[in-house]
């Protein structure tokens, strides 16, 4: 497990350029956004003991902590959905001659969502 | 030679799917609960149509954020599936993951629809 933990740094490393990127960030994304799944179920299951202990739960998210990583969720959520979708066109399309181009596209939706969404959770709250 | 897959194609195909409902559907779900305060209240207190008190029943979004829920779920837990089976475990590894994670995902499906139900409960303010 050890060496190919090491082979897949090296791999990475030598192989660094958009499709790489893509592959990485999906990778990251998606195993964070599997784990904030989990989260989100623990933290809505406090409706199930009682309005109160739902209410309490809610506010103790309700700090500049966790809208900071609100935030980032959003970021990883846009980043997986916008270089999936990249993924799909490119796969039903047959469009992987533009892949790497897509990827910036994809790159520059997750950034524009992303600054476009900072007064709301930072701002507006 | 190519060889068979690890990865079934049916598995491939409904991971993409169910990606496309994800993309519709969140964009729904998260305009619903954190951004409804942006829109127009004009737009919120017309004269309610058939088709807006549809779209703002509470029994319409429990159906909506059901197949949601079902479809993040199979996303993220195939998905996870689909990563660890990159590391190339063993044969015997890969169906016990798989029943684990069908397992775990229908549990956390039974717990969403009721989680749901509940918030459905709360609306009609019958809890």
């Amino acid at each position: 497990m050890g060496l190919m933990k090491l082979r897949y740094v090296e791999e990475t490393t030598r192989n660094w350029h958009a499709g790489m990127l893509s592959f990485i960030g999906q990778r990251i994304t998606g195993v964070a956004l599997v784990l904030y799944l989990v989260l989100h179920l623990f933290s809505l299951h406090k409706v199930l003991v009682s309005g109160q202990a739902f209410k309490d739960i809610m506010a103790a998210y309700n700090t500049p902590l966790f809208h900071f990583a609100e935030w980032l969720l959003l970021v990883a959520v846009l980043f997986h959905m916008f270089n999936g979708i990249r993924l799909i066109v490119a796969d039903w399309f047959g469009l992987t001659k533009l892949q790497r181009s897509m990827f910036w596209v994809a790159a520059a939706f997750t950034a524009a969502v992303s600054l476009g969404s900072i007064p709301y959770f930072f701002l507006w709250r | 030679m190519l060889s068979k897959s690890r990865v079934p194609g049916w598995n491939w195909m409904l991971q993409r799917v169910t990606a496309i409902l994800l993309a519709v559907g969140l964009v729904g779900h998260f305009l619903v609960l954190h951004y409804t305060k942006l829109f127009s209240t004009q737009s919120l207190t017309a004269p309610a149509s058939t088709a807006w008190r549809f779209a703002t029943s509470p029994i319409f979004w429990m159906v909506f954020d059901g197949f949601l829920l079902a479809a993040g779920l199979y996303h993220a837990f195939n998905g996870a599936y689909n990563v660890i089976c990159d590391y190339n475990p063993k044969p015997c590894t890969r169906r016990w993951l798989a029943g684990g994670l069908w397992i775990v995902g229908v549990a956390a499906f039974g717990l969403g629809l009721a989680i749901l139900g509940r918030f459905v409960g709360f609306s009609l303010g019958k809890v």
